[in-house]
Order: C-alpha cells, then structure tokens, then sequence
C-alpha cells in the first residue's frame, strides 16, 4: 500500500468515493509536477555550475546568491522572447512538437518511488511503462524536424529515430538482468529487493543501461540530435520564446527521469543507512546526473555511423549476454548470494576487453588496449581540473591592469608640446589624423584643428612613433565605448594632457612609474 | 513507388563551425556527402589593392589583420620581404626576439587550431578552454612587449618597433618551463580517446602526391609525410642556428593533422628555450626612413607561418609604395583539397576536416 493509497482509504470514510480517489490523487500531481520541476531548474543550474568548473570557469554567478537565480532568469527571458514561426513550416506539427516531447518526460514520474511508499501509481507493469513512455519523446522531436521546414532539422530529426530504435533495445536488455533478480515489473518491488544494490549485481548491465539511457536523453557522446558543431542546434533550430523553453525543460526533464529510473533500478533506490529515503534518492539521482555532466564535459561527440555501430554491434550482443548469464545464475545460485559480484564483475571485464578488440580503431588492427582507457585518462584530467582554481576574471568587481605599453583607446595630447609638424598624420595609414596648422607669433606653427576618427582607427601606434617631440601618447584606458558614430572623432578640444593616462608605448622611459601588467602567469619569485 | 533526391544545404556563411564566415555548399544523401563547393569572398577588404597606395611602413598593421590567429607571424613574413627587397641588415637581437615571437605566435595558433578542432568534434568547449588558457598567457606577453594583444604591429622594416621590457624574460621563462606539462595534459585528455580515434583515425586521408599538387603547405602537407618546412628547406631569419626537429606523421588523416599541431608546439617551446639563451644585448632596431624607397625589382619572401607558407611578393618601382603587393596565403590554398577529401564522406566529417585545414577567413578573403 502506497501513502497515496492509504490516504484515499482513510478518506473514503467521509467524501464520496469518487471525490475520495480524485482529490488526493491531484495534490499527489501537483506535488510531483513541482518537485520535478524545481529539480529541473536545479539541474540547469547545476549543469552549468559544475560544467563551469570542469572548464576552469566560475560559470553563472551574477543571478541570486550563487548565481542559484539563473535560470528563473533565463525562464523569464524565454518567455518574454518573441515565438517565431518559419512561414513555410507545417504549423500544427511545429506547435504540437514540443509539447509532445514535455510530456511523455513528466508522465514518468508517476512510477518513481521517492520513499518508502512515497510513489504516485505502484503500477505491477511499472518498468514496462518507463520504457514505453520515455520512447514517445522521440516522435516530438522527429515532429520538430519535419515541422520546422529545416534542412538542419530534418537531418536531426532522421537521426533521432535511427537512434532511438536502436538505443531502446539495449536499454530495455540491460534491464531484463534486473528484472530477473528482482522477479517483478513494479518499481517497489525491484528497490525492495535491492539488499545489495543491482549494480554490483549487474556491473554489465549498469554499463549497457547507463551508455543507452545516456543516449536516449541525447547526452553527450550521443548528442547528435543538437550537434551544435554539425547541425546548428538541430531539431529547435527553429523554435523561440516558450516552445524553445519546452524542448529546453524536456531534455532536462528527461534527463532526471533517466537518473531517477537509473538510481531505483541500479543503486537501490530510497535504501541506505541512517537518512531518510528520499534524501538518499536524490543523493544518488544527483550522483549519477553528476557524472552525465562530467561525460558531458570531457568526451568528444560520437559520428552517427558509429553511434548506430555501437549500440548494434557492441551493446546488444552484451546485453544479450548478460541476459543470459543472469537467467543462469537464476538457475544455479537463485538466491543471488553477494559474493557473486566477483564473478559478475570478473566477467563483465573479460568481455568488454575482449569485444573491444571486435571493433578496432581504424588501421591499427586487433588489439585489446582499447576498452575505454584513453576516455578514463581523459575523465581523471577533467575531474583534476574541478579542483583547479577558475580563470575567470569578474569583470566590473576585478579589472585587470593592461601593460605599461597598453595602445588603447584615445591620444594623450600636449598641445604646447606640439609643434604641428604632421608627421604623425603622414605616418597614419588610414589618414584619419586631420590637422591643421597657422603661423603663431611666439612658437612657429600653432595647431588651429585637431581630429582624429577614431571610429576609424586601427590604434598601431605609428603617430605616436612618428612624433619627433614627445607630444602624443597613446593612453591606458579601454572602457570607452559609443553607440553613435559621431561620437567617437574627437577634436582638440576633447583630448586631455593627462600625465596618469599616458602608456608607454614607444617611450620606454616611462614604464617605470606605471603599475604592472596583470598576468595570467606572473613569474615565480626570487628570478 | 518512392523517389529520392539529394538535399543541398547551405553550411555558413554563419555557422557555429565555419571558422568566420566561410560556406560550404553541401549536396548530401542521407547524410553522405555527394558534392561540395566552398564559397568564400565574405570578409574580402582588399588588402592587397589597399597596400599599393600605403608606404612600407604603413602596410605593417594591415598584415595584422590577415590571418588575425598569427598576427606577428605575418608581420615578420612581411618585413622580411621588404627587407629582402631593400637589402637591410638587421641587428642580432632582434632576430632572436623575432624568432622567440613568431614561435610562440605558432603555439598560440596551434593551440586555437586543436582546440577548434576538438570543439567541432563535439567536446563541449573543455579542451578549447585549457588551450585557451596557456594562449591568454601567451597573448599577455605580447600585449607586454607590444601593446596590444591581437593585432600587434610590433615588427618593422629594419628590427622591431621597440625592445623587450624589464618583466619579458622571466614570465616568458615560467611559460617555457611549464608549457610542456600543459601539452602532456592536452595528450592525456583526448590522445587516446577510443571516441576521438574512431572519429579522425582514416578520415580525410590526403596522399603524399595529392597534396604536393594541391600545393598545400604546412602542418597539412607534413601531416602527410612530407618533410618540408621552409624553416629548414629554404632558412630564413637565423633559423639555422637552432636545434630542432621537423616532425612528420604518416597517414595524412584529421588524427594526424592533430598530433602535428601537439608535436611541433614542442619543438617550438624548444625553439624559443634556445633563443633565450642565446639571447644578445644590443639594438633591436637600424634606422630606417619612413617613407623607404626600394630600389626597382620585385621579391618574394616566405615563412614557415603556423597554417603554411605565408609568402609576399612586392614590385617596387622606387615610388614609397609598393607597385604590386601580393600575399600567398596558405589557408586559402591549403583549401584546394577540401573538396576531394570530403565527397563520400559523413557530414560530420567535412566539418572535422575543414578544422584540421585550420583556416582563417581574414587570410583566406584577404
């Protein structure tokens, strides 16, 4: 008996029975609809954080304390955004896409137990139901590339379905094994059963569910649905403000229901010591999340032959096998006694070693060396590197000092140094230096005009070169900025004699006075 | 009874992996490519035209903005030209810092060209941010010496436009000596990824005599096991003085492209630690006037550039501006192969092969 259930029992004894059935059930919705989607909104944020990290970055922190405000943000953005519609584009299929991929995401969680009892519908067909529910998605997507009447989205849409038919057999095989120990479809009952989590149990099968259900949510290696680099961003190519924002919380959505369906299957679920169920399921949700991210940030996109190759020539006969070593095991040793983890293990090694040298890399013939080292070197440098200190500079708050030699924005300019010689004007290569010059009564030559474009100016530096009597410098500044055009030719008038603005470029004698460059890598001490 | 046709697409000229605004023309089948056409003239300002009415001088920050990834390697190919042209001599030490410059000019483009690569290969942005990371090191020594941190107009004709500063040589000198650590980490995080060999590993092969004809120079052509490098084939500057080795790979293959891009950053961090021991006191710069005239005749001057052989040709006709300025860009001609490395391949594969080419559209347009 699930809390909902015994809920609605209780109830039956004062409302009428169909108010009895109906109204828990909604507030179980509701309640499941805002845990997911404020898990999702932490996923975004997350996603970003830690992505940030792997790439020495900080990632967003501008929004909220921690940036932890960032995708409400973006949410908001989304939604003020204009929905624009190609004119060619079939319509209704290009309105109904998104919704049809959201969905079939958030009807998942109806079979996910939090806790002890704490599960919307305990179906007796409960995985059966995943697996049919989450491959609807992908007719959404395929809608979104017909749709938008998209070169990019159509190849994207093509590759969705190759790839979601190949990837679901796999998916659905891995899970076989665990069904086997489990000896039932619901969800309650396979994470009761975990007295030792399925994964030791099923090491191969954990591998094969994990690389299939990372390639049902279309997450990196497998994304080739939105392969920014080939396809643009795919089948959304061509959809703004809230549909866009649809696909955008799909993916995400889709994404926790995997980690959730991972951790019920796989990692026990809500069980483990001392904390309360849910608290260790999403634990272990964020766990498994947490290392899409890190795949995410590390691997290379897989090409879309060899994405169909892999799933067909390496994932299914696997999982085929551990199938059928499962169901042996069932046979000799029903019970599934813990120490039977070595052997699983043993044998989950021996053959991806051994069906990696089926599959060599091109023009290097058999060799078994190839089982997933190098992607191991790669993840143990990524993960270094979370621990890195971050290179991002935060702009306003943290300026950094140009060079002392710093060619920026504006001319210093001494006017009773000047003795209107125009040599930085000839020196100029694109003439935007006009100076004009009369006879004075003390000095020889006084400059009557001075304007510089510096809309034009490509700041090298050679009037500052060419100037034979130290009355022009470049200056230090770089903030300086116009949105009219006008704006940016300065005359005579506008240019300061600013000794603290001046840059020491072509003067090397004022370096000293000037504070230091900031560096990336400023040299150790004691050189 | 069904009929099919082959889709044409347009890839750029915006698009996220075109470097810039270069468009590839791509008739396809499913996703296999039938045909393709380069388009390119998007971001054409005629520098060349441009250059015949500037003084010698004046056309120095106009190769700056050729191939804007290796701003100081066009600068020295350009002032070695006029120099060949004029006879200049110029003093030792500015040779050193020249070569010390246009060696870590190469490791910075390089270092854009595999992190691109990567990129386009679908690792998202990680690889391409650590490489980032060691050419904002580089630029923060060029913004020292010269100002700015792109466009850098920091040689001329005769020397350079001004000496190294105090701080140089000891932040040059912790670049040097952590710069092979970084390049042992860009090994380790993608070299042996099973994904990333499957991706490149016999992918655009390009044979010893095609690329030879293609005339295509550079990384590219010695990725296809041709030993040539102008820094050795023909040597320039005071390249003869330094010791180091031209790698070569073998299959010509995007895999291989890539590991000639790790292998010659370290012969160059080699490059650049010979120099500065070497390095002698003295001027950077003779005096030359502003407003040069060469004598009349014309001369082609070239350098091993960090894309292939950036070479100028100038005409003098003794006026201070040159009567013809031509520049043998390498990207463009290193272009030439794209199309018949990349008909019969995946969609995927043209995009990772044009990032091996390593093209710059301000060079390719000029």
């Amino acid at each position: 008996m699930t809390i909902l259930e015994q809920f609605q029992q209780w109830l039956l004894n004062y409302w009428p029975s169909w108010a009895a059935y109906l109204v828990p059930a909604l507030i179980a919705f509701i309640i499941i609809v805002i845990i997911v989607l404020v898990m999702v909104l932490m996923f975004i944020y997350m996603e970003r954080r830690i992505i940030g990290r792997f790439q020495i970055r900080l990632g967003p922190n501008r929004a909220g304390p921690f940036g932890i405000l960032q995708p409400v943000a973006d949410a908001i953005k989304v939604l003020i955004k204009e929905d624009i519609v190609p004119i060619r584009a079939d319509r209704w299929v290009h309105y109904w896409a998104p919704i049809i991929t959201f969905f079939p995401a958030l009807m998942i969680f109806a079979v996910i137990p939090w806790g002890q009892g704490a599960i919307f519908a305990d179906l007796n067909i409960g995985i059966l139901y995943v697996v049919a529910i989450s491959s609807v998605g992908a007719i959404g997507i395929f809608m979104a590339g017909w749709g938008s009447n998209n070169k990019f989205s159509l190849v994207a849409g093509m590759r969705t379905i190759a790839q979601m038919v190949s990837y679901e057999i796999p998916l659905v095989l891995s899970i076989g094994g665990v069904l086997i120990i489990a000896g039932s479809l619901s969800m309650m009952d396979i994470v009761e059963a975990q007295n030792v989590p399925f994964f030791l149990l099923q090491p191969l099968g954990f591998v094969i569910f994990f690389i299939a259900a990372a390639s049902e949510i279309n997450r990196s290696p497998f994304d080739l649905l939105e392969a920014e680099s080939e396809i643009v961003t795919g089948y959304h190519t061509e959809y703004s403000g809230m549909k866009f924002a649809l696909f955008f919380f799909a993916e995400y959505t889709h994404a926790f229901a995997l980690s959730t369906i991972a951790a019920t299957l796989f990692l026990g679920g809500w069980r483990f010591a001392l904390l309360p169920g849910p608290i260790w399921f999403f634990i272990k949700v964020l766990l498994v999340f947490i290392v899409l991210l890190w795949m995410r940030s590390t691997l290379p996109r897989v090409r879309v032959d060899q994405l169909m190759g892999f799933a067909w020539k390496f994932l299914f006969p696997l999982a085929l096998i551990n199938l059928f070593i499962t169901a042996t095991e069932a046979i000799i040793w029903p019970g599934f006694p813990w120490w039977l983890l070595f052997l699983n293990f043993a044998i989950a090694a021996l053959l991806i070693v051994l069906w990696s040298g089926l599959f060599p890399v091109p023009g290097e013939g058999v060799s078994f060396k190839r089982y997933g080292r190098g992607i191991a070197k790669g993840m143990a440098l990524t993960f270094k590197h979370l621990f890195r200190h971050p290179i991002t500079v935060q702009y306003p708050e943290q300026r950094l000092t140009p060079a002392r030699r710093f060619r920026g924005y504006q001319l210093v300019w001494y006017e009773d140094q000047c003795n209107g010689c125009r040599a930085c004007a000839r020196a100029c290569p694109v003439s935007i230096i006009d100076i004009e010059t009369r006879k004075g009564e003390e000095k020889g030559l006084v400059v009557e005009k001075l304007e510089v474009d510096f809309g034009r100016c490509l700041f090298c530096g050679l009037c500052v070169e060419a100037c034979p009597v130290q009355a022009l410098f470049m200056s230090r500044d770089y903030e300086k900025a116009s949105y009219r055009r006008e704006a940016l030719v300065m005359n005579k008038e506008q240019f300061i004699a600013a000794p603290d603005k001046r840059s020491a470029y072509a003067y090397p004698d004022l370096e000293d006075e000037m504070p230091p460059q900031t560096l990336l890598a400023p040299p150790k001490e004691g050189r | 009874m069904f009929k099919t046709e082959p889709i044409m697409i347009n890839f750029g000229p915006q698009h996220p992996s075109t470097h810039g605004v270069f468009r590839m023309r791509i008739t396809f089948d499913g996703e296999r490519i039938l045909d393709l056409e380069p388009v390119f003239g998007y971001l054409h300002r005629g520098i060349e035209k441009l250059g015949e009415s500037k003084t010698y001088t004046q056309i120095i920050p106009y190769t700056d903005r050729l191939d804007y990834l290796a701003s100081m390697t066009n600068n020295h190919a350009y002032v070695l030209a006029v120099e060949k042209l004029a006879e200049i001599e110029v003093p030792e030490r500015a040779e050193y810092l020249r070569v010390i410059m246009a060696e870590l000019m190469r490791i910075a483009s390089h270092l854009m060209t595999v992190g691109f690569m990567l990129n386009e290969m679908g690792a998202f942005f990680t690889p391409l941010l650590y490489m980032w990371r060691e050419r904002e090191k580089i630029l923060d020594l060029f913004e020292m010496v010269c100002g700015q941190r792109l466009t850098y107009n920091y040689m001329r004709i005769g020397g350079l436009s001004q000496d190294i500063p105090e701080e140089f040589m000891p932040a040059l000198e912790r670049f040097i000596e952590e710069m092979p650590g970084f390049i042992d980490e860009y090994d380790q995080l993608l070299a042996e990824n099973e994904i990333l060999l499957a991706r490149t590993k016999g992918v655009g092969i390009l044979p010893p005599e095609q690329a030879i004809n293609c005339s295509v120079s550079g990384p590219v052509l010695r990725a296809s096991g041709v030993q040539w490098d102008l820094r050795r084939a023909d040597p320039y500057s005071i390249y003869d003085r330094f010791d180091f080795e031209i790698p070569t790979c073998q299959n010509g293959d995007v895999y291989d492209r890539y590991r000639m891009r790790i292998l010659e950053m370290r012969q160059s961090v080699r490059i650049v630690k010979q120099a500065m021991d070497q390095l002698p006191l003295g001027e950077v710069r003779t005096k030359v006037s502003a407003t040069l005239r060469p004598p009349k005749g014309e001369v082609y001057g070239h350098i091993e550039g960090p894309k292939g052989e950036l070479g100028f040709y100038l005409v003098s006709d003794g006026s201070p501006n040159p009567y013809r300025f031509h520049i043998r860009a390498p990207a463009i001609i290193n272009l030439t192969m794209f199309r018949d490395v990349c008909v019969g391949r995946l969609l995927a594969d043209a995009i990772i092969i044009l990032g091996s080419i390593d093209i710059c559209m301000g060079e390719v347009d000029r």
